[in-house]
């Protein structure tokens, strides 16, 4: 009789054992899928701002007298990718921290463009066009990746809060994560009307 | 049935109602039904000789495994947003390779005067944002202008190509079948496995299932030759039952030679046939199941 006893004692530990061994290299794998997708966000912000010296010096040719809302763009770049955020550090304030300044991007490039508007040579350029175009794709490109984040975000987090999982996270530290919320202005690409 | 064949005529006559709002799904994916085609024009407003056209420079391109091209030409959209829409067609079409995402799909919208491009991340290095512009405002927004989209979609698609074809890229070659994802063969392989393992144990069981006590534990104690042909022997083997004692006979009829051949083996029967995209004919297609970035460009006129 205690033969039995001993043997399913056993099988019970090995069998918890193995759901241990499961979950945590599930987790493992979550969160470097969480990190890819940070990664890819944070890669078209940088394309984002890569793009912005370029249309600066572009618009600084015809519109001579718009001399603060280019220094507005060029400020609100720099203050952007002075942020920088690495995977471990997300939490929800740094992370509206990250979506303020680069909000502030946004929002300086869109002001830019409206005044771009009022010239009709530089409509007309076709570098001009081609780089709104860059700066329209790599719009829809962050909007993509973010999507993606908070989609992956969003499975990590359920597998980490579901029970009994919980207990192998909270013992290893895997805490969740936040995610994107939705800018306060209209999450649109800078519109241009021709 | 009358019901039925109502249904189905209202459908048939509500379909060919022109300017009609598509939603991503209702798009026709003309590649799935036909390997050749990959402009899908459900409203018409590209003529059959630009769908031609469009079609043979997409299937060179794929052919030198360059990219896989989509075209929709509709009249309307749901939600007004062609980057959107184009995101959730060909992304659901799952246009370019699985390895590269080498995939662009080109979306014309009548009623919004609005052409997009959406590249996969594969084609961002040949066909950039940029590149899509120029092309969509110097080869295509002209004709557009004119409403003459088979022009401008024709001269659009050969500009792509063109500039596919000087660009760049090695993708290396298509995979010739789509491959059966693990878990199918798998499931497959298992499947047969224990049909084999059923079949021979209900042949094996049969053979020494006593008849009076039901278990496995006849044995062979006799053997003997009954009759002998030219081709055929007759034998008879006597079975007792070491459980309850019961004597079975059997008489087996076997060809005379040294027991090649005729077995009581197993027969699994062979034409598992094709399965995956092959199936049934060349026909059907299909894209490799590529996706995208979000990269592309878009014009209005």
């Amino acid at each position: 009789m205690k033969k039995w006893i001993w043997i399913a004692v056993a099988a019970v530990v090995v069998l918890g054992a193995f759901w241990f061994y499961r979950t945590y290299n599930g987790f493992v794998r979550m969160d470097e899928e969480v990190k890819t997708a940070w990664a890819q966000v944070e890669t078209q912000y940088q394309r984002r701002s890569d793009l912005i010296p370029n249309l600066v010096n572009t618009v600084k040719g015809y519109a001579v007298h718009e001399r603060e809302t280019l220094e507005g763009v060029v400020e609100a770049r720099a203050k952007a990718t002075s942020v920088n955020l690495s995977v471990d550090e997300l939490t929800p304030e740094t992370m509206a921290r990250f979506q303020q300044a680069q909000e502030g991007v946004r929002s300086a490039l869109g002001r830019l463009l409206v005044v771009a508007e009022r010239y009709p040579d530089l409509k007309a350029n076709q570098n001009f066009q081609e780089l709104q175009a860059q700066l329209e794709g790599t719009e829809n490109r962050i909007a993509v990746a973010r999507e993606r984040f908070n989609t992956t975000v969003r499975g990590y987090n359920v597998a980490v809060r579901r029970f009994p999982a919980v207990i192998v996270a909270r013992m290893f530290g895997f805490g969740e994560k936040p995610y994107f919320t939705a800018d306060a202005a209209a999450a649109q690409a800078p519109v241009v009307e021709f | 049935m009358k019901r039925f064949i109502l249904i189905v005529l209202l459908a048939a006559v509500s379909a060919t109602v022109g300017a009609r709002t598509w939603k991503p799904g209702e798009v026709p994916n003309v590649q799935l039904a036909d390997r050749t085609r990959y402009v899908s024009n459900p409203d018409g407003i590209l003529s059959d000789a630009a769908v031609a056209r469009i079609d043979s420079v997409c299937a060179a391109l794929r052919a030198q495994g360059l990219a896989q091209v989509a075209v929709a030409a509709l009249d309307d959209i749901e939600g007004g947003d062609p980057f959107t829409f184009a995101m959730q067609l060909f992304g659901s079409w799952g246009v370019g390779r699985k390895d590269v995402d080498n995939g662009l799909g080109i979306l014309l919208v009548e009623r919004l005067h609005e052409i997009r491009f959406v590249t996969g991340p594969g084609l961002e290095g040949v066909l950039p944002d940029a590149l899509c512009k120029r092309i969509q405002l110097n080869f295509m927004l002209p004709y557009f202008r004119e409403d003459n989209y088979d022009a401008g979609m024709v001269a659009g698609v050969e500009a792509v190509a063109e500039l596919l074809r000087n660009g760049e890229l090695d993708f290396g070659p298509e995979p010739e079948e789509e491959e059966l994802p693990l878990w199918q063969t798998l499931l497959i392989l298992c499947t047969l496995g224990g049909m084999l393992v059923l079949v021979l144990v209900l042949l094996d069981s049969q053979s020494r299932r006593c008849p009076r006590c039901r278990k496995r534990t006849l044995e062979l104690r006799d053997k003997q030759v009954l009759s002998v042909t030219p081709r055929y022997e007759q034998i008879e083997y006597t079975f007792v039952c070491s459980n309850c004692g019961k004597v079975v006979k059997r008489s087996v009829r076997s060809p005379r030679d040294n027991g090649l051949g005729g077995g009581r083996g197993p027969f699994i029967g062979g034409g598992i046939g094709g399965f995956g995209s092959g199936a049934g004919g060349s026909f059907g297609g299909g894209f490799g199941g590529g996706s995208f970035g979000g990269g592309g460009a878009g014009s209005r006129w």
